[in-house]
């Protein structure tokens, strides 16, 4: 009797501790999963309507049509409040004001730019990730009517920021990223939701960003329609086509 | 005899040089300067940057680099890629070295200038921690003039600062930096107020002015409240802020001064109360806490409290500690916080036989069940010794609404609410229903129950918002109900 009390004992304790050596693992694939859940994005043509509101502004809103690549370029085609072009090329942002013939240079052109991919996890994509990020499962938790959430905690150790991840469950679609400095102030959050299924992926209709930027707190909710995944964007969209005699204005980036 | 003259004057005829020979001298002089620079001139085969780790425009057009160069054109590659270093910012990284191997690489040697410590003066305790922290990730990394301009500038906005500046110090004796933070702060003043309708008070407008010194801080406030035809509430407050040595802290010293017209639920009568009360106190914060002791001498006169047309003089000396708790600077979502706040006050007065005691407990918190959709709890319990009405909360205020023109007071009070908040425009109008609950002992010290609720909407402006309320005795009726307004800002 005693024996087999032993053998119970032991077998818990060995399962507890594979659990532990593989538990480890096992999250990396989920997560390593989930990144991949998010990346079925590679180009997307779709009205948009913007809310932003600044810390120095009343709320403004804006709509236009949104074309975007995951090469990070993007060309906004805005209609309201008034007609502007806002296209990022991969070598700098430019914003012409159509009306007072007026182009916003940001950053140095023909330079580098880090640029903002359709995959909201893109900075994840990294071979060296064990290198740069120490990732935490914490399990799941109900969020909204009855669904089930997946909670992460990535550190990146380079940069002393923490990432607070959440996914649905069953779907792995990202539902909201928080990241917080050393002392645990919030620095930038996301949030997606209003998910639909279109061609076979779950695209965001509506992502809510919220910065602590040089500008206050900047809050900015894009609501998505009429969306088109996937096609092949003609490469003249990016290409610019500002007119010769616009006044320019540089402005520095980072 | 005369000296001989060994000398004999010839005149030669001196001939002009040819244009021709001109010509000779010059390809001889070219030829001369071309095989001078071939002597001194350096193969090159390739080029590598040692010691960067910035994106370079100038690395790819170095990748194909071959040739024969002259030392001046090597020395103009290490300024270029030093003055594009200076261009994105990196003002304090340069190329150190410039050398050629016997293989033809170019080795050029960049030296980047780290940023090893941060210092921030100007501010202290909190404060400085917090501006401490939004500068630490900075720490380990390149030195780099627009970012930080760009946090500072965030710094600056945050914590309403007059400036933050940034000075690179060069670390001991190596090319690293050490970043002295400088923060000044604003010695312009703010005004804040706003207006409600209190279901006891009626409207009430408020007016307030806070004007920080280098280490000190005046705030001052005023509020009137306005119904049926009467002034029932006049109420002037002045505190002066000293703030400690580390800033987390501060003394304060001020005077309220204040009417009051209150409502007798029990005997259907009102009472009138006008008070001076000098107050001293300390404050202390740290991180999400915050720590509020003080002592107030209150001396009031009390008109119509128990007898008609008596007036009774009280005296009444009262130490009470505050206790805090806000996530909300933290967060970038004030909606989403998280407050409780907990007062415990214990005093003796002429009206009170004994020394009284008096408690509170409020909590606050906010879970979104969808990006624009949130559940608001709120809990509030208010309890006192005293046997004394003057001493009692009103119950039917705005954490129990639904209930106008009721006025009755309790020793011991607990609320509870839920909302629901649905963002119907974005980041502009917000409305949804509540219900609130209340379980309370009433002047005839009485335990009741009442329960109200209704809608509430929200429409939130640049440095403004107001705060519409319909609400009404869940026991009756809509139509039975009635409206209450509040609206603040900050300008």
């Amino acid at each position: 009797m005693i024996k087999s009390k032993h053998i119970v004992l032991l077998t818990i304790l060995i399962i507890f501790f594979l659990n532990f050596l593989f538990a480890s693992e096992q999250n990396l694939t989920l997560f390593n999963e989930i990144i991949k859940a998010n990346t079925g994005i590679k180009s997307l043509d779709a009205k948009i309507i913007q809310h932003i509101d600044t810390a120095e502004h009343s709320r403004e809103v804006f709509a236009g049509r949104y074309i975007a690549d995951n090469s990070g370029r993007f060309k906004i085609e805005y209609t309201s409040p008034s007609k502007q072009t806002v296209l990022n090329n991969c070598q700098a942002l430019y914003w012409y004001f159509h009306d007072s013939n007026l182009l916003y240079i940001l950053g140095h052109e023909k330079t580098n730019h880090r640029n903002p991919k359709i995959n909201p996890l893109a900075e994840f994509q990294y071979k060296d990730f064990n290198e740069q990020f120490k990732m935490d499962y914490q399990g799941k938790e109900l969020y909204s009517f009855f669904k089930f959430a997946h909670k992460f905690a990535v550190k990146d150790i380079k940069n002393d920021l923490n990432f607070n991840i959440k996914v649905d469950a069953k779907s792995n679609m990202l539902l909201s990223k928080i990241i917080t400095n050393s002392a645990g102030m919030e620095i930038l959050k996301e949030k997606y939701s209003n998910y639909e299924l279109i061609k076979n992926i779950y695209f965001p209709k509506r992502i809510d960003v919220y910065a602590r930027t040089s500008k206050g707190i900047i809050r900015n909710t894009t609501e998505y329609d009429n969306i088109l995944l996937n096609y092949s964007v003609p490469e003249n969209v990016f290409e610019m086509r500002f007119p010769a005699n616009a006044r320019k204005k540089y402005l520095y980036g980072d | 005899m005369p000296e001989k003259n060994i000398y004999t004057e010839i005149d030669v005829p001196i001939k002009p040089i040819s244009i021709i020979l001109y010509f000779r001298i010059s390809v001889l002089i070219i030829l001369i300067f071309i095989f001078a620079l071939n002597l001194f001139a350096i193969e090159i085969n390739r080029a590598e940057i040692i010691g960067s780790s910035v994106d370079l425009d100038i690395a790819e057009s170095l990748i194909d680099i071959k040739g024969d160069f002259s030392e001046q054109d090597i020395e103009a590659i290490g300024i270029k890629i030093t003055n594009e270093y200076h261009a994105k910012g990196y003002t304090t990284s340069y190329v150190e070295k410039l050398a050629v191997n016997k293989d033809g690489v170019l080795k050029i040697h960049v030296k980047e200038s780290r940023i090893l410590a941060i210092n921030v003066s100007g501010a202290k305790g909190k404060e400085k921690e917090e501006v401490e922290s939004l500068f630490k990730s900075f720490i380990g990394n390149v030195y780099n003039r627009y970012l930080l301009e760009k946090r500072a500038e965030t710094v600056k906005y945050e914590y309403n600062l007059s400036a933050v500046k940034i000075y690179p110090v060069n670390y001991k004796d190596t090319s690293d930096v050490f970043l002295s933070v400088m923060v000044e702060k604003k010695t312009k003043g703010n005004f804040y107020g706003g207006i409600g309708f209190e279901p006891i008070y009626g409207i009430t407008p408020m007016l307030g002015y806070y004007h920080p010194f280098a280490d000190s801080a005046v705030d001052i406030y005023s509020r009137v409240g306005y119904k049926d035809d009467k002034v029932r509430r006049a109420e002037g407050d002045v505190k002066y802020f000293l703030f400690t040595n580390n800033s987390a802290g501060a003394i304060y010293i001020g005077a309220n001064i204040s009417m009051f017209v209150e409502q007798w639920e029990s005997r259907d009568k009102e009472y009138e109360r006008k008070s001076l009360s000098p107050v001293l106190g300390y404050r202390y914060m740290y991180k999400y806490l915050i720590l509020d002791l003080y002592f107030s001498e209150t001396a009031s006169n009390i008109e119509d409290y128990k007898d008609n047309d008596k007036t009774f003089r009280d005296y009444d000396s009262r130490l009470t500690l505050d206790l805090g708790f806000s996530n909300k600077v933290n967060l970038l979502s004030k909606k989403d916080s998280t407050d409780i706040k907990l007062s415990v006050s214990s005093g003796k007065s002429d009206l009170n036989e004994k020394v009284y005691l008096i408690s509170s407990a409020e909590g606050k918190s906010a879970a979104s069940l969808s990006t624009n959709l949130r559940i608001i709890p709120r809990l509030y319990s208010y309890y006192t010794t005293s046997n004394e009405r003057y001493f009692w909360q009103y119950v039917y205020d705005k954490r129990l609404l639904g209930f106008f023109n009721k006025y009755t007071a309790s020793k011991w009070k607990n609320t509870a609410e839920m909302a629901i908040e649905y963002e119907i425009i974005p980041q502009f109008i917000y409305a949804g229903p509540f219900v609130n609950y209340g379980y309370f002992l009433d002047e005839f010290d009485k335990w009741t129950s009442k329960a109200g609720g209704g809608v509430k909407s929200t429409i939130e402006l640049k440095n403004a918002y107001i705060e519409i309320y319909y609400a009404w005795d869940l026991s009756k009726g809509p139509s039975e109900g009635g409206l209450a307004v509040l609206a603040g800002g900050r300008f």
